[in-house]
């Protein structure tokens, strides 16, 4: 009797290889990529070691539902017709050729994006990535892979995006960094962080796979225009909204040249759709929807032609401004409406209006960041700028900080209770007292800390091995000889981070320290 | 008739100047009869109302067309009229003439009327008499085909309109329209993929000056691909990034390519991984400093010893002499040189079999040979019996003699009466040299390297070695018999030893650890260790717990009650462990190694099997080398003191007490 040959259980059942599964699906590796690339299948470590350790794994179950993909019937007949144009055109039938190529199976891939984010956060959460290439091939010049059709799709689709953050206010942090632009927005309560960069690319590097590229933008075209859609959708706009070229060919702003049409009686069924959402759902929704960025209300910025002029466009349409730049017979540098000249060049251009300011484009940036109107006099024009910080970097557990972050948390708390005061005068004695307390409760714990902070310092400088007493350190590690083998493994490891950290923070403050004495 | 089709044929435009006539109008109404029937009469016809048409007065007969003054006429004989023809009218009749489309003519016909050129009596019969095939009769499938194709891209259009007009409308609708919020869209199955990590200060276009690197850094940070800050003073400065296409580019490949793996990273503190052990100083009392020292010897010491009394320290040095150092006092008593007594006296008066013979022994006098590797003190009370391993001999000294010399000697031998024949490798010698006693010289075929005693001092076994192998020889002094436990010689034997009370052997080799009872003599358990290689190993007094060290510095403790398989593994040192010893008494274990350490542990052990022993590293002693590049050699404990003597090839003997 033949013996009964064992089928794989556990991690062999639920994994296969790279060249099995293409085995299975009887695509090309091409094709295998691209598929992986539109439904986001991606290789696996298997909990257990299988054989052959050097393979790439798949989960056999994202395999099997691509095996029962329309997707992947598609790539078929788009195989069979490759051939079929192969085989005419070897035989010179122009005809039947141009038949064929018009008749070349297409496929829509939002479907494909319903299934892969199943409600509308979970596409909202991924879109950092979909942004950042985005916006990159925007910039880009059209190759053969990357036509020019397709260039300005993403365009379209990124001014669309931005147009929507432009109406909502959703502008949270931005960052001028030397790769682009870092921009932070909140949708829906969702933070994505994307990168635009300043001005177009000039070329591609020529070892860049820029298939992998297109077969990822297919997806990111659709998920984001699926994204636009549902956004525009939700505030009750008509999509696509119209654009009217010629208007930016003149020099208008892009975002005027979009016009936003109310769909007929969509009003009504947002609002009857939002009250059937739960209260604490309203609350939040609220929360996030209605607190636009409306720092840099009723000002209008005049933007010298050497600032990237779309760009600090949309961050100051988005914070609630007003953006002007010199139009030939439109608008001019002369206009009184206009409060604030930003040049980015050490001197001011013409003569110089005593009723506005003149920054440098810097001060837009900190101030967004801070959240509040930083003193203009340290970014006029000309004048050396403070540094730029990242707002992505919080120095609540770190002994460094920047004097210049300092410097900012101290203007903060001094406008607070600026403000607080002023408040304070028409009001009634009760009121004053407790809030007189709060103010001064809140100076006597920044001194705390501070003094914290002090300390901090002190001991980061300090080794840690002049501080305890040698006993102890004598005890741990003799104890230390008594670990487990896998907690050794991780307490070495955590220590050497810490020692990695604690190395780089006290550069940092010998530095700081350095280059305030020569000073 | 010709008349009629020149007509049809040509609308002929009429003359200004015969204003009278028109075309619609006939004047003669003979109607469609041949003129030549009015040739001879002077009439042509008559009008509608009956008056007689005269004919003009003319000479001879009328040409059909004519030209006078310039213009070109025709003539209509039936109703005598001359027609003038304009320039129109001749180009017509001169392509009419050429066979041409007269310009202005109507498509319908090239000349009007068909030609009939045969006419004939119609045939009854067909030319050809050829049956017409059926499929003349049948309708076409080829066009039947070619319908039904027709009608087919006709519907595929009609339906891709309509699909299209359904597209454009879905088109309209948001993907996400339908689901809510509360439905779950990812399977268990999903994992997210890691976020792109947010920038710090040193990616900002004007980082704080603080991080900024020097010359030097930045080549070090470009070696190591790492990001190299920059600051500009203006924005506008800022050079386009072409690096942002290729991190684009890795992210997407990364995306696609990288397998994913949930990790869970969960924040501890790294003092809650250390095992909370007691303190060293509850555990007192240990050895943690050096008390005395016993020196200088004439050589590098290999082997330490200490009697059962504790009062007599034996160091084997590697001239081949064996010191005698009294503890308590740290007097030197005295130094027997095994060398010269072998090579003098012993050898020559005793006669030796094949390997050992005198005459050898003098060609390979090499000062190495003759060091002694292993010197033991018989562990029975009152006993001065000393075991001393050099070359292929161990030799037992009753010392006794030299230590107390006025008390009266034992007559007997080793304190034992003599009973039988000894085995053929002991020799016997009374002693004639000096004050030495008595010595027994036990040959073996290989170099000797260990001797342990059992507990009684009866029994002792050595374990020799040489380049092709090793062997485990059992030795009774009372009966001075030499038994061989195992047929074949064991492969890689590291070293032997009994169980403190039971007829039990230990037996260690590179891997393994195998227990033996002599008794039945079967193999009782074997132990699993797990290290690369086994250096050395110990066997607590209690007997059910057994220590072993690794050539990769680890120390292994077994407890023989619970499982085949180590308790604790200990990682102390980063070389090899050279040796082990538990205290006889105390809850103590020392081990030294070949970076220069000695390692004190404390180690309660509970009679209730229910309680794991209590291991707990007390202190690490650096012992300081010399010039000479010193390993340890040795350690030995104090039978009842928490006294340790450590050796090394510096020439003393260090004694590490609990001075607190």
């Amino acid at each position: 009797m033949a013996k009964k040959k064992q089928q794989p259980k556990g991690a062999g059942k639920a994994y296969i290889s790279a060249a099995k599964a293409r085995r299975k699906l009887q695509v090309s590796l091409a094709t295998f990529q691209k598929l992986c690339i539109l439904k986001g299948i991606h290789p696996r470590v298997p909990g257990k070691k299988l054989r052959g350790s050097q393979k790439t794994f798949y989960l056999t179950k994202d395999i099997k539902f691509l095996a029962h993909d329309p997707l992947i019937r598609k790539a078929w007949e788009m195989r069979a017709q490759r051939r079929k144009i192969k085989k005419a055109k070897a035989k010179k039938e122009n005809l039947k050729v141009k038949s064929l190529l018009n008749n070349f199976p297409s496929y829509r891939l939002e479907r494909v994006v319903l299934e892969r984010y199943g409600t509308f956060r979970d596409a909202l959460l991924d879109l950092d990535d979909a942004l950042n290439v985005l916006f990159m091939v925007s910039n880009l010049t059209c190759t053969s892979v990357i036509d020019s059709d397709r260039i300005a799709n993403c365009k379209r689709l990124c001014r669309e995006f931005l147009k929507y953050v432009t109406t909502t206010g959703g502008l949270r942090k931005v960052f001028a960094s030397v790769k682009g632009l870092y921009v932070q927005v909140d949708i829906n309560g969702v933070f994505p962080v994307f990168i635009i960069p300043y001005r177009p690319f000039q070329s591609i590097p020529k070892d860049i796979d820029q298939k992998i590229i297109k077969s990822f933008l297919e997806f990111y075209e659709c998920l984001l225009s699926c994204v636009n859609r549902h956004l525009f959708y939700q505030k009750g706009y008509v999509y696509p909204p119209k654009f009217d070229e010629s208007l930016e060919a003149k020099g208008f702003s892009v975002f005027d040249a979009f016009t936003l049409e109310w769909k007929k009686g969509e009003s009504q069924l947002i609002v009857d759709e939002e009250s059937d959402l739960s209260v604490s759902e309203n609350l939040e929704r609220d929360k996030n929807m209605d607190h636009p960025n409306r720092l840099l209300e009723g000002m209008t910025f005049f933007l010298g032609r050497e600032v990237p002029i779309e760009l600090f466009d949309f961050i100051v349409r988005s914070c609630g401004g007003n953006a002007l730049w010199e139009v030939p017979g439109i608008h001019d540098a002369d206009s009184s409406s206009i409060t604030h000249y930003v040049y980015d060049r050490p001197n001011i251009p013409g003569d110089r209006r005593l009723d506005a300011d003149y920054v440098q484009p810097q001060w837009i940036l900190d101030s967004i960041n801070a959240g509040i109107l930083l003193p203009v006099s340290l970014y006029l024009p000309g004048v050396s700028l403070p540094p730029h910080l990242s707002p992505f970097v919080s120095h609540e557990n770190s002994s460094y900080r920047p004097h210049f972050g300092e410097f900012i948390s101290g203007y903060k708390s001094s406008q607070v209770t600026g403000t607080y005061t002023e408040k304070v005068i028409g009001q009634e004695s009760t009121k004053d007292d407790k809030l007189d307390a709060t103010s001064s409760q809140i100076t006597l714990a920044n001194q705390e800390e501070e003094e914290e902070e002090e300390d901090k310092r002190q001991r980061a400088l300090v080794p840690n091995d002049k501080l305890k007493p040698s006993s102890e350190t004598q005890n741990r590690k003799l104890a230390k000889m008594m670990m487990r083998s896998k907690d050794r493994y991780r307490y070495e490891r955590i220590m050497r981070s810490q020692k990695k950290e604690t190395k780089a923070t006290n550069r940092l403050l010998r530095r700081q320290k350095e280059l305030k004495s020569s000073e | 008739m010709e008349n009629v089709t020149t007509q049809n044929a040509l609308q002929l435009e009429e003359t200004p100047g015969d204003s009278s006539s028109s075309s619609d109008e006939e004047i003669n109404t003979i109607g469609n009869v041949p003129l030549d029937w009015y040739k001879d009469l002077s009439h042509i016809g008559y009008t509608r109302d009956g008056i007689k048409l005269f004919r003009r007065k003319r000479e001879g007969p009328h040409p059909p067309v004519y030209m006078k003054k310039g213009t070109y006429y025709i003539y209509d004989g039936k109703n005598d009229e001359e027609i003038a023809l304009s320039r129109k009218d001749l180009k017509r009749l001169v392509s009419i003439v050429r066979l041409q489309n007269p310009s202005g003519a109507t498509e319908s016909g090239f000349l009007g009327e068909e030609i009939v050129v045969w006419t004939g009596t119609p045939r009854v019969e067909p030319i050809v008499s050829v049956n017409e095939p059926k499929r003349s009769f049948l309708p076409s499938r080829h066009e039947a085909a070619q319908v039904v194709k027709l009608v087919r891209t006709i519907l595929r259009r009609n339906n891709l309109n309509q699909l299209k007009e359904q597209k454009s409308e879905r088109e309209d609708l948001s993907v996400w329209e339908k689901t809510s919020s509360d439905q779950v869209g990812r399977s268990h199955h999903y994992l997210p993929p890691p976020k792109i990590p947010l920038p710090g200060h040193e990616e900002s276009y004007r980082p704080p000056p603080e991080f900024l690197l020097n010359e030097e850094e930045k080549s070090k940070q470009r070696e190591n691909y790492g990001f190299v800050p920059e600051s500009y003073n203006f924005l506008r400065h800022v050079p386009l990034y072409a690096s942002l296409i290729r991190e684009h580019f890795e992210r997407c490949l990364e995306l696609y390519r990288a397998p994913r793996m949930r990790v869970r990273r969960t924040k501890i503190d790294p003092e809650t991984l250390v095992p909370k052990l007691p303190s060293p100083d509850s555990l007192r009392p240990f050895p943690d400093s050096q008390m005395a020292s016993f020196g200088p010897h004439t050589d590098g010491i290999k082997s330490i010893s200490l009697n059962s009394s504790g009062q007599w320290l034996a160091c084997a040095c590697h001239d081949g002499s064996v010191f005698i150092w009294e503890v308590a006092t740290g007097i030197f008593r005295t130094r027997i040189v095994f060398r010269e007594i072998l090579k003098n006296d012993l050898l020559a008066s005793l006669e030796l079999s094949s390997q050992a013979t005198a005459s050898e022994m003098e060609a390979s006098s090499q000062y190495d040979e003759w060091s002694i590797l292993h010197v033991a003190w018989s562990p029975k009370e009152n006993d001065f019996n000393l075991a001393v391993c050099i070359k292929y001999f161990v030799v037992v000294v009753n010392v006794a003699n030299i230590l107390y010399p006025g008390e009266p000697q034992d007559s007997q031998f080793f304190g034992y009466a003599v009973k039988g024949e000894p085995s053929p490798n002991w020799k016997d010698w009374k002693g004639e040299m000096g004050n030495l006693g008595r010595i027994a010289l036990i040959e073996h075929s290989r170099r000797v390297e260990h001797v342990h005693w059992h507990q009684k001092g009866d029994y002792f076994v050595a374990l020799t070695k040489n380049a092709f192998g090793s062997s485990v020889v059992v030795h009774q002094l009372s009966r001075r018999r030499t038994q061989s436990p195992f047929s074949k010689s064991a492969k890689g034997v590291v070293t032997a030893d009994f169980h403190p009370f039971k007829p039990l052997f230990f037996i260690a080799t590179k891997h393994y650890i195998r227990i033996y009872d002599l008794a039945k003599g079967q193999l009782v358990n074997k132990l699993v260790t797990g290290v690369s290689e086994i250096s050395t190993m110990s066997v607590h007094p209690s007997g059910n717990h057994l220590l072993i060290g690794s050539v990769e510095g680890q120390l292994v403790w077994f407890d023989l009650d619970l499982s085949s398989r180590p308790y604790k593994r200990i990682r102390d040192h980063n070389y090899r462990v050279s040796s082990i010893v538990f205290h006889p008494k105390l809850p103590l274990f020392a081990d030294s190694s070949d970076d220069e350490t000695v390692a004190v542990f404390h180690a309660t052990v509970y009679d209730d099997l229910l309680q794991n022993p209590l291991i707990v590293p007390l202190k690490i002693l650096k012992v300081l080398r010399n010039a000479k590049g010193t390993t340890l050699s040795s350690i030995c404990w104090h039978p009842r003191l928490p006294w340790l003597f450590v050796s090394g090839v510096d020439e003393y003997v260090r004694l590490y007490g609990d001075t607190s």
